[in-house]
């Protein structure tokens, strides 16, 4: 599946008003475009949460659509006609008045019930039902939207090798199994590419071929779907089980995968950095502002700060610029540790670079400034946009699950997962760790998977 | 892995009491051998307190069962559970709502009367309810399903991760010793007597050594010598996102051989079970369980369809063919006490550690625990108890 960008733009229903979504666009898209930041609150002392991964990972997009609470927001695309709500907060999630929660935050601090009351059991049973009430989540589906998740068909489906993830690495994996004669089954949700789309450069080496990782991402999709032996299926890899190799929902489908061997191309996670107020509508993390600007085509704020300690924070940075940002700081606490022409074509945008830290993010209802501590103390730096570019983190929970299964037992071994990867769980791209593969490294990696499926040489039936 | 009130370093070479397994049995008898004035106790665990069963139960607790040996023991362990919070400085968060016994046929609800006489000729805290009553009580059931049921007031669930927590601290300041990642390989025997264990960093004396290793309890009683008719079985549960409140209390669903509750936050946490016991020692999750899982909650609560699962666990037991607890010395082995076998272990924890360390302190057997010895299995003298919802290997009616 491709986003069609040829088609007309379609509407959708927001708190009672009509939004407009470009074609393709996600519900999260689309409500950054139209200036909706809080899109959910905080569990237990509601502080306002916005679009902040843009991939489905953070937990602060939730939104009930067509009476389906916990419908992520950037992961949705907008067909036209949804009815949608945000839920946490009371009266709603854009003013909420158990916000006062967090102006108790001192006396609400982790695990603070489990010192209230101990003395007073019936005074600890009646605080429990004040929690449950405040606490509030009542996100129960109507009897519509539960009857639209019931599966309508139960299929079971037996390929050679099944992949995970249609990512970049997924996908050049998922051809060099199938060019090594296996059938393949390729799961994943939402548009083919993944996180690549939003990457208009390259990690040095990776490939050769394509001018950035996008271009790279598109034309293998395009192989892939266009490959006879390769099936994909838009859908969630739900988990792998002890005696079932993989369950895939898709959409109503539920489909139970035997499969010898499996590609791991689950990704990796951006992992977010702890200062005060990080969590506020405005921060947030490199691969969604990237997909903001480059899939969702939103111009992600109006004026941005980006903290760093890698090279893309700097790379991101020359793209807020070409897309009409004002970029008032990129901070890094070692920029001496980056690459000069990087650094260079910042201060040539008269971007200057701060060696220093984020201390602190204000803003009531989302990111408006945030101070800054370097080398000549603090300063304040106007910012609706906070960027934080870090190494990423293994998406590993698949991988975890496929070793606990083939070892029959989920005492935890130690180690980094790529070195329990086995011939029947091959884990390839960023899911192994950093630096990424090379695609031919990916392409390798498929090609090992179909041969420990004992995939069959290639022949053409009639 | 640190905890509060696990041990760094390593444990000693010598103590008076070595207990196999951080998990709630093993915590609640050092605590209160400790409370006794045992002074050297030391715990040791493979991985974590409470990573076993401990911590992957339903948290279910009642007394309202139908046979003189489990009412005796559970009854205890209720009130004590009433005590805990106060008594181990820590709110474990203890839900007395109540505790309801499910019947939805005929067969179950004639089961429920005999149990409710019985509760009320023990002075056991019980009330019969008609399907009318028990539809309001708990609206949200499917009313096809509902008969009638018993219901224990003073019943409910607790926090599982929070009473471990409050054991464990509580042991500490008493100078129970916890350790984990130390793995017990094996039993070291003088003439007949357990006179310590091996473990991953080395050979540790004892004066007494108790198997409470939860799922892992055969392979001890195995270096013991000791061969009793008990398998390891999986049990699993799921968790749902957190939803508006619509249960209150605890649930068992005979029918449905399920459990369950919804915690104050929200979340609806049920575990149900097959007809077969399911032999295997794996924590690993299967998609038989969760789908059967789904099936049944779904049709005893409809409006949970559609939710959202927020987790799926499964968790080793050692279990008798009466799923009764094992409890006490063998003969012929000295220096070696079990509390193993259980299924009901989060309930039963307050109160047969009580018992069990009043035992060990005091040499005068419980008549509370006796009935519950391994000898019974020896000697092949099962406990019948009829209000159980776990599969005993034969098929329900």
């Amino acid at each position: 599946m491709t986003a069609d960008r040829t088609s007309e733009p379609v509407r959708f229903t927001f708190e009672g008003r009509s939004v407009e979504a470009l074609p393709g666009q996600t519900l999260g898209g689309a409500l950054h475009a139209d200036g909706v930041r809080i899109l959910t609150r905080s569990f237990k002392y509601r502080r306002p949460r916005g679009y902040t991964c843009g991939y489905g990972a953070c937990g602060n997009c939730p939104l009930t659509v067509d009476g389906l609470p916990g419908v992520n927001a950037c992961e949705r695309t907008v067909e036209g006609g949804e009815v949608v709500r945000r839920e946490r907060g009371w009266p709603s999630a854009g003013v909420d008045v158990f916000r006062l929660a967090d102006a108790a935050a001192p006396l609400l601090t982790a695990g603070f019930q489990f010192r209230l009351f101990t003395k007073t059991p019936w005074l600890a049973h009646r605080a429990e039902k004040v929690m449950a009430w405040v606490a509030g989540a009542g996100r129960r589906p109507s009897a519509e939207a539960a009857a639209a998740t019931r599966a309508t068909s139960h299929e079971t489906r037996t390929v050679d090798v099944t992949v995970v993830g249609g990512g970049l690495s997924g996908l050049a994996a998922a051809l060099g199994a199938a060019a090594e004669g296996a059938s393949v089954l390729l799961v994943h949700r939402g548009v083919l590419g993944g996180r690549s789309l939003g990457r208009s450069g390259s990690a040095a080496g990776r490939h050769r071929t394509y001018g950035s990782d996008r271009e790279a991402a598109l034309a293998l999709a395009a192989d892939v779907a266009a490959h006879p032996s390769i099936e994909v299926l838009d859908g969630t890899a739900v988990a792998t089980f002890d005696g079932v190799d993989l369950i895939v929902v898709s959409r109503r489908r539920r489909i139970q995968v035997s499969a010898p061997a499996m590609v791991v191309a689950t990704g990796s996670y951006d992992v977010p950095l702890s200062f005060a107020g990080n969590d506020k509508p405005g921060v947030m993390l490199a691969s969604a502002v990237r997909k903001l600007m480059h899939v969702e085509r939103v111009r992600p704020g109006r004026r941005a700060v980006v903290v760093t300690e890698n090279a893309t924070g700097y790379e991101i940075a020359d793209e807020l610029l070409a897309a009409g940002v004002t970029v008032s700081a990129v901070v890094d606490p070692d920029p001496s540790a980056r690459p000069a022409d990087l650094v260079a074509a910042l201060d040539a945008a008269k971007v200057p670079v701060l060696a220093g830290r984020p201390v602190r993010v204000r803003g009531l209802r989302g990111a408006r400034s945030v101070v800054v501590a370097g080398g000549s103390g603090t300063r304040r730096l106007r910012a609706d946009l906070v960027v934080v570019s870090r190494p990423e983190r293994p998406a590993e929970e698949l991988r975890w699950q496929r070793h606990y299964v083939e070892a029959g037992d989920t005492h935890a071994p130690k180690g980094a997962p790529t070195a329990h990867a086995t011939d029947r769980t091959v884990v390839v791209g960023s899911a192994a760790g950093l630096p990424a593969q090379t695609l031919d490294d990916a392409r390798d990696a498929g090609r090992r998977a179909a041969r420990a499926a004992g995939a069959a040489p290639r022949r053409v039936d009639a | 892995m640190s905890a509060p009130g696990v041990r760094a370093g390593d444990p000693g070479a010598s103590y008076d009491v070595v207990v196999i397994g951080a998990g709630v049995q093993g915590l609640s008898t050092a605590y209160e051998l400790a409370k006794r004035g045992v002074k050297r106790i030391a715990v040791l665990d493979r991985s974590w307190p409470g990573g076993g069963a401990s911590g992957r139960n339903g948290e279910l607790i009642r007394s309202i069962f139908s046979s003189p040996e489990w009412v005796g023991l559970f009854d205890l362990s209720l009130r004590r559970w009433h005590d805990l919070s106060a008594e181990l400085e820590m709110n474990v968060l203890f839900s007395p709502s109540g505790y309801l016994v499910l019947a939805s046929t005929d067969d179950q609800w004639a089961n429920c009367e005999r149990d409710h006489a019985y509760h009320l000729s023990e002075g056991v805290d019980s009330e019969l309810l008609s399907q009318a009553d028990v539809l309001k009580l708990v609206p949200a059931l499917n009313r096809d399903v509902v008969r009638g049921g018993v219901l224990q007031p003073s019943g409910g669930f607790a926090h599982h991760d929070a009473v471990n927590w409050a054991y464990l601290k509580a042991g500490a300041r008493r100078g129970v010793e916890v350790y984990c990642d130390v793995t017990v390989t094996g039993l070291t025997t003088s003439a007949g007597r357990v006179t310590g264990v091996r473990t991953s960093r080395g050979p540790i004396a004892a004066g007494l050594v108790l198997n409470a290793a939860g799922g892992h309890a055969l392979d001890v009683n195995a270096w013991a010598g000791i061969t009793l008719p008990m398998v390891t079985s999986r049990l699993e549960m799921l968790v749902t996102e957190p939803l508006a409140p619509f249960l209150r209390q605890g649930l068992a669903a005979l029918a449905l051989l399920g459990y369950c509750h919804q915690t104050a936050r929200g979340e609806f946490v049920g575990g149900t079970e097959m007809h077969h016991v399911d032999e295997s020692r794996s924590q690993n999750s299967t998609w038989d369980l969760l789908a059967d899982m789904a099936t049944k909650w779904v049709t005893l609560f409809p409006q949970l369809s559609g939710a959202r699962l927020l987790r799926h666990w499964a968790g080793t037991v050692t279990q008798a063919a009466d799923l009764a607890p094992v409890i006490g010395s063998v003969p012929d082995v000295d220096g070696y006490l079990m509390s193993c076998g259980w299924v009901y272990g989060f309930m039963g924890a307050p109160g047969a550690s009580t018992l069990l360390a009043e035992e060990i302190v005091t040499g005068v057997p419980s008549p509370i625990l006796e009935p519950f010895s391994p000898r019974r299995l020896v000697e092949g003298r099962l406990i019948a108890e009829s209000s159980l919802v776990v599969p005993t290997g034969e098929e329900h009616p």
